[in-house]
C-alpha cells in the first residue's frame, strides 16, 4: 500500500522509537534527499539522537500521507432493482425520525398510511426502520410494504435484517438456501413463498418434515395458514400425528379452517349433535369421555387454570369446529351469541364459538362475538365493532376501541370527543376507569385526526392549571401531530 | 420573490437544543399563530404563549437571525423554530405580505448595523499601541520557553521509547499539554493531548501513528525556530499551529472570495469545555473548499451562522492566511439559501486517486494539515473486514471512519451505484459527512 515506507527506512525509525533511542542510535536518512531536508530543518547545528529521529520521522510522516496509494476495490454487491414506488417527501421522512426517536405509538399507523398511499420510506431511513422492526416483532408486518425495492436489497445483506429479505429469483436459489439457509433465512424463505407460490412451498415441508425440530415443525405447520388451501389437507393430516403437542395443535387450527377436510367432518360429527336449539334457548350435552380420535384431532384432555373438565372439552371442541357447520345445522351467529344456554355452560360455549371465530377469521361470527372477545374486532363489520367500541367505552371498557385501528370511523371518533368532554366538565374529578390518562392516551393516538381543529375547541373550556387541562392539552397536540403527519403525505 | 426555502430537517438542524426542538414542532400549527406573514428574506408572526400579550417572533432568513420577544435565550428559541417548522410545511400559511412595523424596524436595524460593522482601522486605533506590543513581547517570551520545554520532553520520551510511554497515565500527556496551554501555546496542547490519545487506543499501528505525529511536531518546532525565514503565509499556518489567533477583523479585512458556496456538511464535536462545529463549504465556481468553525461553551447552543447543509449560498468568504487556506469567516450573504441541486460532479474532488492527489498538493503546501475535506464523485460503502469500504467501481477504494449503522445508511442511499460522497479525512480513512444519492444531499 505504501511505497515510502519500504523505500525509506521508516520501519526501522519505528522500532527504535518502541525501544528507545538510549539502547538503540537510529539508522541515518536512507534517501540523501530526505538527508538533506532534516539537515536543512535544523539549521546547521549538530543535533543529538533524538532530534534526529523525529525530524527523519517527521519528513517521512508528511511523505507517507501524501504519498499514500489506495488499494484496488473489492468486488461490489449487484445494484438494487429500480423502485416502482416513489418515496414520501422530506417532511414525512423527517417524520419517520421523530416516531423512532421518541413517537414509537404512532408509527404503526404512520406506517400503514405510507403504505395505503403507495409510498415507500427514503433509503436512508431503512437501516434504522429495519433495526426497530427488528426489535419489535409487531411492526414486521407493517414495516415491510413500505421497503421499497432496497430495503430487501439491503436486508439480504445483513444476517439479523434477513426477516425482510427478499424471495431468491429461481428455483435452485430458494431450494439452495432452504437447505443451507440459517434459521430465520428459512422462515422468511417459507414465509414469502406462501404469499406468492404456496404449493413450491408445502412442497419443501413434505419432502422433510420429520426432520425440522420441534420449535421449527410447529411454526412452519402455522405459517401455512397464509394461503391456506385443500391442497394443504393430507400433510396437516400427517402433522396431527407429530410427537409434538404444539405442532399439533397447530395442525388442528388449520384444518378447522377447511371446512371440506376429514377433519372438519369428523368434528363435526364430534360436535354438533351435542349442541340443540329449541324452546327459545341453547341446551348443551356434555362428552361422557374423549375417545381416541379426539385426542388425534387435537382435543386436550387435562384443563388448565381450573377449568372444569368436561367444560374444557366442550369449549376446545366448540373451537375447532367449522362454523359453517353451525349455520348447516340451523344455528346463526347471531342465535349462537344471544340464546339463552341451560345449565352453566354459557361461558365455555360462547369462548369457545369467539375462539373459532377468531382462528377461521369470519366476520360474521366475529362481529357477533365481540363481547365475548373484544380482540375480534379486527375481523368484525367495522361499523358494528365501532358501535360496540362506544358502548364500552362508555361503560368504562377500553378492549374493543384498542383493538380498533387509527383513524377511528368518524361515528367513533365524535362519540369519544364527547366522551371525554363528559368526563371532563364532572368538575375536574372524573370517575371509573374510562377516566384515566389510559383513556386520554387511547384517544389520543386513535381519534380520527381531522377532529383536532374541534377537539381544541371543545377542550378549551377545561379550567386551565388543572390535571385536566394538561391531558387535554396533550391529546391536543397528539391529534395535531397526527394530523399533520396525514397531511405531509397528502 | 423567493420563497421560504428550508425543509423541515434543516430547521431541525438550527435548533440549539433537542427540548427546544420539541417545543417547536409543538408550535408548528397554525392554531398557535397570528398575523403570519413573509417577504422573501424575512418570515414573522404572534405566537400565543401563557402571558396575555402574544411573542412577537421573526426569522430573517438571509442570515438566518431570529429575534422574538419571548423571554428565552436560546437563538433561536421555540417560537422561531415553530415559525420556520410551519413555514416548511406548509408554505401557504405564511402569505407574502408587507412586513408590519415591528418586523420592519428590525430588518432596517439589522441592515444599519451590518453597514456600521467596525473596520479594523478602528479597532487598531483603540488599542494602546506600546501595550500591545509588551503583551506580544512577553507572549512570544512565554511561548518559546515553552517550545523549549515540549522538545526536552519530546525527546525524553523517545530516549524512553514509546513502549514505556504507552505504560504513562493520562496525567502524564495531560500534564505536558496544560503546560502549552500555560505557554501561551493552546493549538499545539491539543495535538500533544491528541498523542496521548493515540498511545491509548492501541491497535496494530499505533507507534507508528505516535512516530508521526511526534515527528511532525518536531518539525514545526523547526519551523519556529526559523520562522523569520518563512514565506508569509507559511509563518502565519505556524504560528496558528502553535496557537496565535489572526483577529476577526484581521481575516476580514483581507481578500475575499465571492462565490455560491454550497453547504456539504456539518459536523459538531466535543472539545475539552467547548463544542466546535466544522460546516463545510464549496463554492460552486470556484471550486474551493472552505470551512467556516464555531464554538459554545458546553450545554450553550451553537450558532448556525446561516450556512444549512443541503443548501446554496450566494456569499463572500474572507479566508484565514494560510498557505493552504480552508479556514474561513462568511464575510457577507448576498442572498437567502437556496436548495442544492448540483449533480455530484460539479462538487467532487473526482476519483479516489484525484483525492488522495489533491490531498498531496494541500500536504505539501501545509504539512501539519489534518482534517481535510474530500468529495469523492462516485463510491459504493461496502462492508469489509468489520468497516466499511468506500469503493469505486473497477477502481479504487478508502476506508470509511463510521459505526455499523451509518455504514448501512450510506448503503442503502447508495443501493450499489456509486454515489456522491462528502468527508473528512481521518488519518487514511474518511469520515461521512453528507452523501450524494438521488439528486440530493443527505446529512449522515
Amino acid at each position: 500500500m505504501n511505497q515510502v515506507s519500504t523505500a525509506s527506512g521508516w520501519p526501522e525509525l519505528v522500532s527504535v522509537a518502541l525501544l528507545g533511542t538510549e539502547r538503540r542510535d537510529p539508522p541515518a536518512p536512507a534517501d540523501p534527499a530526505l538527508a538533506g531536508l532534516a539537515g536543512a530543518a535544523s539549521g546547521g547545528r549538530r543535533r543529538r539522537a533524538e532530534e534526529r529521529l523525529l525530524s527523519a520521522a517527521g519528513s517521512l510522516a508528511v511523505l507517507r500521507r501524501a504519498g499514500r496509494l489506495a488499494p484496488p476495490a473489492p468486488p461490489l454487491p449487484a445494484p438494487a432493482p429500480a423502485e416502482a414506488r416513489p418515496a414520501c417527501g422530506a417532511a414525512a421522512a423527517y417524520r419517520l425520525t421523530l416516531l423512532l426517536d421518541d413517537q414509537r405509538a404512532l408509527l404503526q399507523e404512520w406506517l400503514r398510511a405510507v403504505a395505503g398511499r403507495g409510498l415507500r420510506v427514503p433509503a436512508e431511513r431503512l437501516p434504522d426502520l429495519l433495526d426497530a422492526a427488528t426489535a419489535n416483532h409487531a411492526l414486521r408486518g407493517d414495516v415491510e410494504p413500505v421497503l421499497g425495492e432496497r430495503g430487501p436489497w439491503l436486508a439480504a445483506q445483513v444476517p439479523r435484517w434477513s426477516w425482510a429479505a427478499p424471495l431468491p429469483a429461481t428455483g435452485d436459489e430458494r431450494e439452495a438456501l432452504w437447505l443451507t439457509g440459517t434459521r430465520p433465512q428459512r422462515h422468511r424463505l417459507f414465509a414469502l413463498l406462501r404469499r406468492t407460490r404456496p404449493d413450491e412451498a408445502r412442497r419443501l415441508l413434505e419432502r422433510g418434515l420429520a426432520r425440522e425440530e420441534a420449535a421449527d415443525r410447529a411454526w412452519f405447520i402455522a405459517a401455512l395458514g397464509e394461503g391456506l388451501a385443500p391442497a394443504d389437507e393430507p400433510l396437516l393430516e400427517t402433522a396431527l400425528d407429530d410427537r409434538r403437542q404444539e405442532v399439533r395443535a397447530a395442525a388442528a387450527r388449520l384444518l378447522a379452517r377447511l371446512p371440506g377436510s376429514a377433519f372438519a367432518r369428523r368434528m363435526t360429527g364430534r360436535t354438533v349433535p351435542l349442541v340443540r336449539v329449541d324452546g327459545g334457548g341453547i341446551t348443551v350435552a356434555l362428552p361422557d369421555d374423549l375417545d381416541e380420535a379426539a385426542i388425534r384431532d387435537g382435543v386436550l384432555r387435562r384443563p388448565s387454570g381450573g377449568t372444569g373438565e368436561r367444560a374444557w372439552w366442550l369449549h376446545q371442541l366448540v373451537a375447532a369446529t367449522p362454523l359453517s357447520a353451525w349455520d348447516t345445522a340451523g344455528l346463526s351467529p347471531e342465535q349462537a351469541a344471544t340464546l339463552p344456554v341451560t345449565g352453566d355452560l354459557e361461558e365455555p360455549l360462547r369462548r369457545g364459538f369467539a375462539q373459532a371465530a377468531g382462528t377461521q377469521r369470519d366476520p360474521r361470527w366475529a362481529t357477533a362475538f365481540l363481547y365475548v372477545s373484544p380482540r375480534l374486532a379486527e375481523l368484525a363489520d367495522p361499523r358494528q365493532a365501532a358501535l360496540t367500541g362506544l358502548e364500552h367505552l362508555r361503560a368504562g371498557e377500553t378492549g374493543i376501541a384498542d383493538s380498533l385501528q387509527a383513524p377511528w370511523s368518524r361515528e367513533l371518533s365524535e362519540g369519544a370527543l364527547g366522551l371525554l368532554l363528559r368526563l371532563a366538565g364532572r368538575e375536574g374529578r372524573p370517575a371509573g376507569p374510562a377516566a384515566g390518562h389510559w383513556v386520554h392516551r387511547l384517544i389520543a393516538e386513535r381519534l380520527d385526526p381531522a377532529l383536532a381543529g374541534e377537539a381544541a375547541r371543545r377542550l378549551e373550556s377545561i379550567e386551565p392549571g388543572t390535571p385536566q387541562a394538561r391531558q387535554a392539552r396533550e391529546l391536543v397536540q397528539t391529534l395535531y401531530f397526527r394530523r399533520e403527519m396525514y397531511e405531509e403525505l397528502s | 420573490m423567493t420563497n421560504v426555502s428550508l425543509t423541515a430537517e434543516q430547521v431541525a438542524a438550527l435548533a440549539p437544543d433537542a427540548g427546544s426542538l420539541a417545543s417547536g414542532r409543538g408550535l408548528a400549527s397554525e392554531r398557535s399563530w397570528s398575523g403570519l406573514g413573509q417577504s422573501g428574506e424575512a418570515l414573522w408572526g404572534l405566537c400565543q404563549g401563557s402571558g396575555s400579550k402574544p411573542y412577537q417572533t421573526q426569522a430573517d432568513l438571509s442570515g438566518p437571525a431570529f429575534r422574538c420577544s419571548c423571554p428565552s435565550r436560546k437563538i433561536p428559541c421555540k417560537h422561531a423554530l415553530g415559525l420556520l417548522l410551519l413555514a416548511a410545511r406548509s408554505p401557504a400559511a405564511t402569505p407574502a405580505s408587507e412586513p408590519p412595523e415591528w418586523v420592519a424596524q428590525w430588518l432596517a436595524s439589522r441592515q444599519q448595523r451590518a453597514e456600521r460593522a467596525p473596520g479594523p482601522e478602528r479597532l487598531r486605533a483603540t488599542a494602546d499601541p506600546q501595550a500591545r506590543a509588551r503583551r506580544e513581547a512577553q507572549r512570544e517570551q512565554r511561548v518559546r520557553s515553552g517550545l523549549e520545554e515540549l522538545e526536552r520532553w519530546l525527546h525524553d520520551l523517545v530516549r524512553q521509547g514509546f513502549a514505556q510511554a504507552r505504560e504513562r497515565p493520562y496525567r502524564f500527556w495531560d500534564e505536558a499539554a496544560q503546560r502549552l496551554v500555560d505557554a501561551q501555546a493552546p493549538a499545539l496542547a491539543g495535538r500533544v493531548q491528541a498523542m496521548g490519545a493515540v498511545a491509548a487506543a492501541g491497535g496494530s499501528a499505533w507507534a507508528e501513528a505516535l512516530l508521526e505525529d511526534a515527528g511532525l511536531v518536531q518539525l514545526l518546532l523547526a519551523a519556529y525556530r526559523r520562522l523569520d525565514d518563512l514565506p508569509e503565509a507559511a509563518r502565519a499556518d505556524v504560528r496558528g499551529l502553535i496557537g496565535w489567533t489572526v483577529s476577526r477583523d484581521d481575516v476580514l479585512a483581507g481578500e475575499r472570495e465571492r462565490d455560491r458556496w454550497a453547504v456539504l456538511g456539518r459536523v459538531v464535536e466535543p472539545d475539552e469545555r467547548l463544542l466546535v462545529q466544522r460546516t463545510w463549504l464549496h463554492g460552486l465556481q470556484t471550486r474551493r473548499h472552505a470551512l467556516v468553525l464555531s464554538f459554545a461553551a458546553a450545554g450553550q447552543s451553537l450558532d448556525p451562522g446561516g450556512l444549512i447543509a443541503g443548501t446554496v449560498t450566494d456569499a463572500s468568504l474572507a479566508f484565514y492566511p494560510s498557505a493552504a487556506p480552508l479556514r474561513a469567516l462568511v464575510a457577507g450573504q448576498h442572498a437567502a439559501p437556496e436548495p442544492l441541486r448540483a449533480p455530484p460532479g460539479e462538487l467532487s474532488d473526482g476519483s479516489v486517486a484525484d483525492a488522495l492527489v489533491a490531498r498531496a498538493a494541500a500536504l505539501a503546501r501545509q504539512p501539519w494539515l489534518w482534517r481535510l475535506p474530500v468529495c469523492l464523485a462516485g463510491v459504493v460503502p461496502v462492508p469489509r473486514d468489520g468497516g466499511w469500504l468506500a469503493a469505486e467501481p473497477g477502481g479504487q477504494a478508502v476506508r470509511l471512519a463510521c459505526d455499523d449503522l451509518t455504514g448501512w445508511r450510506l448503503a442503502a442511499l447508495a443501493g450499489g451505484r456509486p454515489a456522491g460522497l462528502f468527508g473528512e479525512w481521518r488519518r487514511e480513512a474518511v469520515r461521512p459527512v453528507s452523501m450524494f444519492a438521488e439528486g440530493r444531499l443527505v446529512p449522515l
